[in-house]
């Protein structure tokens, strides 16, 4: 049952902010208009203040939990420990959206704190689906997985990336969340069509949007795009998002800015680009409508 | 061979940690780039994540000792004892130790003591408090009954203790401008704790501090005021319990005392 003191806890086809720390006082203060708030569940699970200002926020703000330390890639199954933490979570926040990653980070007992890639092989896809399914099954829930940014393919990979992810979701039942500059990156560090891997995704089960900046890095003279959060949304994505919300309507939009943290103000101007394309969306079903 | 799922991924762990590259390079496409240059990339950001995860544990030392250093000797920290688990708020319980044997750092002496400082405030911030000891209950015992009462420190309670004035140092260190600070003043004594304010720390005397470190061990009432005589001969009992109202320092042990006693 929703806590009565709670916002409503659906993610609106909307554009969100994800909360990150030197945002946390403003945020508790001013309580902008944004229409929805993302959190990395890791900084809430231990918690403390941070935990006390997102139950506070909870009353102002539907919230997704974005996960890190799932390791949903790992060929072990998932950590029981680190499971019943996210449960709790969960059960303290009524999360609209619960999303994790199609990457692993947890080898030998050892967190290493990066999306690392998987292996595109039955075996790895075998171990992702289990894991899902972990997940899912505590959670009494389904979740959402991200595409990953990768620098590297695994010479063993049996399939394309895209092809492991629609199997991923149609086994587990899971949704997708779309991180367009995920496909962006990857499209560009290993020569694919992201268009094409776009349309490849089944969009009913695309139940969020990830936007965020990138660099560009030269190494031995061969361009490299590395998926740092440290900047705004490049032109080159948000084309290919308008192509995506134009075709398939609005979708919950979350711009993501980790690094080189820029003002809540830019934070928030940056998602109000998003939402105006959503915004005109909404207007042509309007006119369609009326019509 | 092409190794096991977790084969691969034990080996690329060892290989980010340290280890080397090469060992993985096999199992990667190359064209256009080396697959030791894209592990690479790997590799950088797994040091600095958890590196940048330290500094926001410790921004303190990381002050003291300046930025470059800093990361280096998180790099060093990281490679030796990578997290266990993903919450990284709770990464760096063996750092202040890592310091106090890392050579570069030896002529800061009280580094080691004000990471062990910071350390002690997150460890507060993020453990729930239990019951407090009611002083109203334990005056109502029987004198035979309170002086064999045994004592416990709160959970969410650390005591320190060290040879330099960390308390000062920590405290000027939130400041722009940090004032000086002399270092021959000698060392503190402290209790830290926190309430839903935040993290409190406060220095106690020698006798104070042996009152409570007494009550960490688990020894009755009478026995902590014996410690804390012998270590201070002008302890009094009195201002110890009012460092215990305002603080909450001692756990409510006649609660699970009783509780005990009404199981037999």
């Amino acid at each position: 049952m929703t806590d009565p003191r709670y916002a409503a806890a659906a993610i609106p086809p909307q554009a969100g902010i994800g909360l990150r720390h030197p945002h946390h006082r403003a945020m508790a203060e001013i309580r902008p208009p944004v229409s929805w708030l993302e959190v990395h569940s890791e900084n809430f699970m231990r918690g403390g203040p941070p935990l006390g200002l997102l139950t506070d926020l909870r009353r102002d703000y539907p919230v997704s939990l974005h996960g890190v330390g799932l390791s949903l890639g790992s060929a072990e199954p998932i950590d029981k420990t680190h499971l019943a933490r996210l449960k709790a979570l969960t059960d303290r926040i009524e999360p609209g959206l619960v999303s994790e990653h199609v990457s692993w980070s947890i080898a030998d007992g050892t967190y290493l704190n990066d999306l690392l890639p998987l292996p595109y092989t039955a075996e790895a896809l075998d171990a992702l689906v289990a894991n899902i399914d972990r997940a899912q099954n505590a959670l009494g829930r389904t979740i959402l997985i991200e595409n990953p940014s990768t620098y590297l393919q695994f010479a063993d990979s049996e399939m394309d990336e895209a092809c492991f992810i629609v199997e991923a979701l149609r086994r587990s039942g899971c949704g997708l969340l779309l991180d367009v500059n995920n496909v962006f990156v990857s499209a560009r560090n290993h020569g694919f069509d992201a268009a094409a891997y776009i349309a490849a995704m089944p969009a009913d089960r695309i139940g969020e949007i990830h936007l965020a900046g990138h660099s560009l890095r030269t190494i031995r003279g061969i361009e490299l795009r590395i998926d740092d959060h440290a900047s705004a949304v490049c032109d080159d994505v948000w084309s290919l998002y308008r192509g995506i919300v134009e075709k398939e309507g609005p979708i919950p939009t979350l711009i993501e800015w980790d690094a080189k943290i820029p003002p809540l103000d830019t934070l928030i101007a940056e998602a109000g680009k998003a939402q105006h394309m959503l915004g005109r969306i909404c207007e042509t079903v309007d006119d369609a409508h009326a019509a | 061979m092409t190794p096991t799922l977790r084969e691969l991924q034990s080996r690329f762990t060892a290989a980010l940690l340290g280890g080397d590259l090469e060992s993985i390079a096999p199992y990667v496409q190359t064209d256009p780039l080396a697959a030791v240059e894209r592990l690479h990339i790997y590799r950088n950001h797994t040091r600095i994540s958890l590196a940048a995860a330290l500094a926001d544990n410790f921004p303190v030392t990381r002050r003291l000792v300046g930025g470059e250093f800093f990361e280096a000797t998180a790099k060093r920290f990281v490679a030796a004892h990578p997290p266990s688990e993903p919450c990284l708020t709770a990464y760096g319980a063996g750092f202040p130790d890592f310091l106090t044997r890392f050579e570069p750092a030896r002529t800061l002496p009280y580094l080691a003591d004000v990471a062990r400082l910071e350390w002690l405030r997150i460890d507060v911030t993020y453990t729930a408090p239990d019951r407090a000891l009611d002083l109203a209950a334990l005056g109502a015992l029987s004198p035979v009954v309170q002086e064999t009462l045994t004592l416990a420190l709160g959970q969410s309670v650390r005591l320190q203790a060290s040879l330099y004035p960390v308390d000062r140092i920590w405290h000027a260190n939130q400041e722009p401008d940090v004032p000086a600070i002399d270092l021959n003043e000698g060392g503190c004594r402290l209790l830290i704790w926190a309430n839903a304010d935040g993290c409190r720390i406060e220095r106690l005397t020698p006798g104070a501090h042996a009152f409570f470190d007494s009550a960490s061990r688990g020894r009755t009432l009478a026995q902590a005021v014996e410690d804390a005589l012998t270590a201070d001969r002008s302890f009094d009992l009195g201002l110890a319990f009012a460092t215990h109202r305002s603080t909450g320092a001692l756990a409510d042990t006649i609660g699970a005392t009783s509780a005990h006693e009404g199981n037999r």
